[in-house]
């Protein structure tokens, strides 16, 4: 390793670098909308024992939900229209999108749970204040106060314009779905596995129209799955962010551990204790890929009505009345983008994009604004305690052609549609095996697992560390994805335009597959309210 | 007027009653200018507007506001969107 590499992490230390919460309150307009507000989208080729050959996508919403965050916990919005599209043709406009629509209802057939209160004879019916009335099981949840279900429907063409078909529960017919209430805490569900069993059987087994071969359905809430050492990027990047320690997962050959630099701790994961909701889907590939190469592309968004009316005198069923057309608020595919690339000014603007008119945002992609505000915050104090004359520690290949394939029209041969469209979505190739979780690298793809990252996105993958490393011209050197992992030049870009290109540029937050399930929905199950210290 | 239709006056009187969410860029403009009856020809109306946006269908294309400046005649109409809220739903 060059000695300039080590001494770039010293020099960082205490200067701001970027900050990265995957997609988690990303833009000033989303903030005021948290429970539309996606943090992050997965989409892998499933890995769970006998289900080769589905799809799974897993679109999060809610940031940031403490887990005590009572009495009202953290529904989804029922003026909302959360929607996962998918693009199996390349020209960036979705061939299907799977639409989910909550609705809320009280107990007691809408009239909220009630109890006699008052001297004997003369009691009034008074409803109580909280979402359950008492204990709630897999086997009963009749003390629930609140329940929260969801209708599931299929576009097939443009989402606003196509065929919508209710899918259905392949075990009864019916199209409406139930979401499990939030983890409240251990009294409420008796314990981790008293809710586990209670959350588990709202997994539906689905029949989805167009598709011959049966689904599944979860929405609910899990633990936060995204790992970051959030609130130090945040403030000026308060640690040396290069591997530290001799960890031959983020730190592979030929690079070296740097004397500290920060190290994998879960220590360094401030979203652990945090929740999220999750939207998830487990479709056949045969179902996904339509007439294409096999390749997908997938994001996320979160529409509310265009015109939203305050009721004065608001009620449980009425505190606002909504119309007008579905406006897009929220979008995610990729992760980071949003964060990493999106200047400040468009950042709500991207939000309200589809990726047909991403050519509006290329700018900030093939020309970056991210790796030059580095070099302006870190080549001179590189310079100062290296006593060398570099001149640049930006990659300097410009257009980023690098950034535009990771991020804009995937790698050919690997997931990059039949017709590429430069847009920004997540790309899956159907026709990559899954990688045994047990197997997984969270570096995905540049660690030579080419079913992860960015070949879509598992729970597992570390995207925080592979984005970072990317952006400061990882791809400008070769990656172990040849034969039997043999080093491989993409040819976008060489060593020489990316000075820093293979430092192992890392947050310190961990994650791996065994972070997770190796079952459908894979993300673990909340962590509780309560009690005190459980989270 | 139904008591339960009373019940349902607006927020006008306290600004904005009705939110477009796709935004009003040019609004702050409005807010701060001195009250007018008789505002510019070349201004929306800002109740009629979204009395008609209000009524178009989820599956259309959201009415484009960036180049709109809209005036607020309806603030301290606090009947201005019963219908609508009487009518509307969740």
């Amino acid at each position: 390793m060059p000695k300039y590499q080590y001494t770039i992490a010293a020099a960082v230390l205490g200067l701001p670098l970027i900050a990265f919460a995957s997609s988690h309150r990303e833009a000033p307009n989303i903030t005021r909308y948290p429970t539309l507000d996606a943090t992050d989208l997965y989409l892998f080729n499933s890995y769970e024992t006998g289900r080769a050959g589905y799809v799974t996508i897993l679109a999060n919403y809610i940031p940031l939900q403490d887990p005590y965050g009572g009495p009202n916990y953290f529904a989804l919005d029922p003026a909302g229209l959360y929607e996962i599209k998918i693009d199996n043709t390349g020209d960036a406009v979705e061939d299907l999108t799977f639409q989910f629509q909550f609705t809320n209802t009280l107990g007691n057939n809408n009239a909220g749970i009630a109890l006699n209160v008052g001297a004997t004879g003369s009691t009034d019916s008074i409803p109580i204040p909280l979402k359950q009335a008492g204990t709630i099981s897999a086997a009963s949840n009749a003390n629930l106060n609140f329940n929260e279900t969801y209708t599931l429907t299929v576009v097939s063409g443009p989402a606003r314009s196509g065929t919508a078909t209710p899918v259905t529960n392949a075990a009864t017919g019916s199209t409406t779905f139930t979401r499990p209430m939030d983890y409240v805490g251990r009294k409420t569900f008796g314990s981790d596995a008293g809710y586990a069993a209670y959350a588990a059987q709202y997994i539906y087994t689905v029949n989805i129209p167009g598709c011959s071969t049966p689904g599944r359905v979860f929405v609910g809430q899990r633990q936060e799955g995204f790992a970051a050492n959030l609130g130090e990027i945040f403030d000026l990047v308060d640690f040396v962010p290069i591997e530290g320690d001799n960890n031959p997962t983020y730190n592979p050959a030929p690079a070296a551990p740097f004397p500290g630099g920060i190290t994998q701790s879960a220590n360094n994961n401030q979203l652990a204790g945090k929740n999220v909701t999750t939207l998830a889907l487990e479709v056949a590939a045969s179902c996904l890929k339509g007439t294409g190469n096999g390749v997908i592309g997938a994001w996320t968004n979160a529409s509310t009505r265009q015109v939203r009316i305050f009721n004065e005198g608001a009620t449980f069923a009425k505190p606002e009345v909504n119309g007008g057309a579905w406006t897009q608020v929220s979008r995610l595919g990729m992760p980071l983008v949003n964060e990493l690339v999106i200047g400040l000014p468009d950042k709500d603007a991207f939000n309200a994009s589809a990726p047909a008119s991403d050519a509006t945002f290329l700018n900030y992609v093939t020309n970056p604004s991210l790796p030059a505000l580095l070099n302006t915050l870190f080549l001179a104090p590189v310079n100062a305690t290296l006593g060398t004359t570099l001149t640049n520690l930006a990659p300097t290949n410009f257009p980023r052609n690098d950034l535009v394939a990771a991020f804009l029209t995937g790698f050919k041969g690997l997931n990059q549609l039949s017709t590429v469209t430069p847009s920004e979505m997540l790309r899956l190739n159907t026709a990559v095996a899954a990688t045994p979780a047990a197997s997984q690298s969270p570096l995905g793809v540049a660690a030579g697992d080419l079913a992860g990252f960015p070949n879509g996105r598992r729970p597992g993958d570390d995207v925080v560390d592979v984005a970072l490393r990317v952006v400061m011209g990882a791809l400008c050197y070769p990656l172990p994805i040849g034969t039997n992992g043999a080093p491989t030049n993409l040819g976008l870009c060489t060593p020489a335009n990316a000075p820093v290109g293979n430092v192992a540029f890392t947050d310190g937050a961990p994650v791996s597959a065994a972070s997770f399930g190796t079952s459908f929905p894979y993300l673990n199950n909340p962590l509780p309210g309560s009690p005190l210290g459980a989270q | 007027m139904s008591t339960r239709m009373i019940g349902w006056k607006m927020f006008a009187a306290a600004g904005v009653a009705a939110a477009l969410v796709a935004g009003c860029d040019s609004g702050a403009t409005t807010h701060t200018a001195p009250v007018s009856t008789t505002p510019p020809s070349s201004t929306v109306d800002f109740t009629a507007f979204a009395t008609q946006a209000f009524s178009n269908s989820a599956n259309s294309t959201p009415v484009a506001i960036n180049n709109l400046t809209f005036n607020f005649d309806s603030n301290d109409d606090p009947t201005a969107f019963d219908a609508l809220i009487a009518s509307g739903t969740f």
